[in-house]
């Protein structure tokens, strides 16, 4: 393998431990070593800010997996201000980047990643933290990023397949790499149904806007940002 | 949780974690529900709020902080520290050694163009800049001998506000809010109401650093959005409840999976807190309930532009300290031809615009959580990196002097009516009792119940505080 990291991830990722299904703690596991020093299940894992934004930006298709170059400035909210606010905001959609390419500037960082635990960048961090606030829950649904996503992910979807239980099933595919099961795709024909009659159209079935809501729902499952 | 060698910041005790404990279990349980939900929220290990090292340390006078920070840099000699020398100098070379200073353009003495009253039994003298705030002077305790070691505005702000002239530690508001956790509802336990300035040094001197997401100051509008992302995108309020209940739906079913992982139980919770939070920043931010005689006390129907956004700001503190927010920051409003306090020219005309701007919204403030009761129990900060250079820079300026400057504290159990501590007779440096910002960092977590050498948090190899390796508690100021 030499030094290559790439390999040795592949190598990990392929292995048998690392994709074993890792289900709660037995009763048995939680007698004798109740804090899993043993590691007899790996405990679920949020998604860091930066993976979290990428997952996002990949499963919405709109991903642009263009490798180097300059970063890309940081998008201004009107809550970002102060001495030395640059002059021009950087783009709502970091230009479709992944997020190790959205500049870091030091006193305009970035909003979503913040509030994800990503270290400010004065100092080393030997581990971030992992926390779980209501602030993570109120961008995944109010930050227009997001939802601009769950609008081009919907549009991608409505092309790419005609049929709608079709589409619900690509749309899980893509978030949750997994096949819906019965009940997820009849929650999902309520839900479109549902929201299609509160904005009073009368054909949802190709409508964008009811499709958004269910990307967007999608993006916001505890399921697509935490790893199992 | 798994192994570490106390590098790291383990992840906050759940529930479970707490059950898990083993043949203590329900012990640790009951004794957790002892420190209180706030307390266990927070709950971290190390200095945190934990078993060992429970939170309060002891009874607190004071449940919350309102910091009124005087972006800039007020003049001491000009509100607080009357200095009748600089009069009767005015104009003459000046009778000390100059410091270097920042602009190094140093004039003559420079004697205050406002005249000074006394206040109140105590007689305290503040200057006709703070005319309404005077009249509180018997509520508070003015210590005339801060010291700074940072005579440039971002170092000296990050000093203020983290204990640390670098950027990268967590700011006072995160250290209270680590400490005590939240104990609103739906609202964080740090508030930075914005009313225009940012203070150089950036949004940094509002930060988590190493302490949790949670700890940072959320940054509240008084006007317009107050906060981001708390508006719905959604065209109706049914279509994002629709939306809500579909994510609660598929996500039980994921948490069953995972046989009620607390990380992801958490997670879910959130989402209703955050539909909440929803309504409350609204509710919090409409102040039509408030009588027309609040409103006016505060400054509502001031003339003059900054003092309405001021006043609103004073009065959302209240609002949001009656909400249960442990420490709220005020920034200053912009004034339109002024550079904040920072007065290297024109002093006279800008301080004066400046004071306009928060000195009747302050003593509203002051009135209002007195007449409530409030002021007993709320700790309030008035103060700045640093202070002015009792001579003149230029002809008509004052230069940055983090020598010797004034700050207030009332409230919370601080005795009032008192001065502590001393410039010299120009006003220049402190020479009684020099009081250093660690000081009131370890004087402020104290009357939060806090002590701050026992406040700590593992990180970069040691226990890191807010106070570092410093601070004295002042007991001479409480009550």
């Amino acid at each position: 393998m030499g030094w290559s990291i790439k390999t040795l991830i592949r190598e990990i990722v392929a292995s048998r431990t690392y994709r074993t299904a890792s289900p709660p703690l037995s009763p048995e596991a939680l007698e004798v070593d109740p804090l899993n020093h043993l590691w007899s299940v790996r405990e679920p894992r949020r998604l860091d800010g930066e993976s979290l934004r990428d997952a996002i930006l990949t499963v919405s298709g709109d991903l642009d997996p263009q490798m180097y170059g300059p970063s890309v400035a940081v998008h201004l909210t009107p809550f970002m201000t102060g001495r030395g606010r640059p002059g021009a905001s950087g783009p709502l959609d970091g230009d479709r980047r992944r997020s190790i390419y959205l500049e870091v500037r030091r006193n305009f960082l970035s909003p979503m990643m913040l509030a994800f635990d990503s270290p400010n960048p004065h100092q080393t961090l030997g581990k971030r933290n992992e926390s779980n606030v209501p602030a993570q829950s109120l961008i995944l649904l109010n930050d227009p990023f997001v939802v601009e996503q769950a609008g081009r992910m919907a549009s991608r979807l409505i092309e790419d397949a005609p049929e709608v239980e079709a589409r619900i099933a690509a749309l899980y595919l893509r978030a949750l790499a997994r096949a819906p099961s019965e009940t997820e795709t009849r929650y999902a024909l309520a839900f479109l149904q549902q929201q299609a009659a509160e904005i009073g159209v009368a054909e949802w079935r190709d409508d964008p806007a009811v499709w958004a809501d269910l990307c967007h729902a999608v993006f916001n499952l505890k399921e697509f940002m935490f790893i199992e | 949780m798994g192994h570490h060698c106390g590098r790291y910041i383990q992840a906050p005790m759940s529930r479970r974690d707490i059950l898990r404990q083993g043949a203590s279990g329900f012990g640790a349980f009951a004794l957790a529900g002892l420190l209180g939900r706030s307390a266990l929220a927070s709950g971290l290990p190390g200095g945190g709020p934990t078993r060992a090292n429970p939170l309060p340390h002891f009874a607190p006078r004071a449940n919350a902080v309102i910091f009124l920070y005087m972006d800039g840099g007020p003049s001491q000699v000009d509100t607080f520290d009357p200095k009748p020398r600089l009069l009767a100098e005015d104009g003459k070379p000046f009778g000390m050694k100059m410091e270097a200073t920042q602009f190094d353009n140093n004039g003559n003495t420079l004697g205050s163009p406002w005249k000074f009253r006394p206040y109140g039994q105590s007689g305290t003298r503040v200057s006709d800049l703070f005319a309404h705030v005077g009249k509180h002077a018997d509520d508070l305790c003015v210590v005339r001998s801060m010291t700074s070691p940072f005579s440039e505005h971002t170092n000296a702000n990050y000093f203020l506000h983290t204990g640390l002239g670098l950027s990268g530690r967590p700011s006072m508001g995160a250290w209270a809010s680590y400490g005590l956790g939240s104990a609103a509802e739906n609202l964080p336990g740090f508030v930075v109401l914005n009313g225009g300035l940012i203070p150089p040094g950036g949004l940094e001197c509002f930060g988590s650093s190493f302490l949790e997401a949670r700890h940072q100051g959320s940054i509240f509008k008084p006007n317009d959005e107050a906060v981001a992302n708390i508006q719905p995108t959604e065209a109706s309020p049914t279509l994002q409840r629709q939306k809500l209940d579909l994510i609660a739906q598929l996500d039980r079913d994921f948490a069953d999976r995972l046989g009620r992982n607390d990380a992801v139980e958490t997670a879910i919770a959130n989402y209703e807190l955050a539909f909440r939070m929803q309504s409350a920043v609204p509710e919090l931010m409409d102040i039509s309930g408030e009588s027309t005689e609040t409103q006016s006390l505060y400054g509502l129907d001031a003339e003059f532009a900054p003092t309405r956004t001021y006043g609103k700001q004073c009065l959302l503190a209240r609002r949001l300290v009656e909400r249960g927010v442990r420490f709220i920051e005020l920034t200053c409003p912009a004034i339109g031809g002024n550079d904040r306090w920072d007065q290297h020219a024109n002093l006279r005309q800008s301080h004066e615009s400046n004071a306009r701007a928060v000195d009747q919204p302050i003593a509203g403030l002051l009135t209002d959580l007195k007449r409530r009761g409030m002021l007993e129990t709320t700790l309030v900060i008035w103060g700045a990196e640093f202070g002015r250079t009792p001579f003149a820079q230029g002809t008509n300026g004052r230069d940055h002097n983090p020598f010797g400057f004034s700050m207030w504290l009332a409230g919370g159990g601080i005795k009032g009516g008192t001065v502590y501590g001393a410039t010299d007779d120009y006003g220049y440096k402190a020479v009684d009792r020099p009081v250093e910002i660690h000081d009131l960092h370890a004087t402020m977590l104290h009357l939060l119940g806090i002590d701050h050498t026992r406040l700590t948090v593992p990180f970069g190899g040691r226990e890191m505080r807010l106070t570092d390796v410093h601070g004295h508690v002042v007991r001479d100021i409480l009550a």
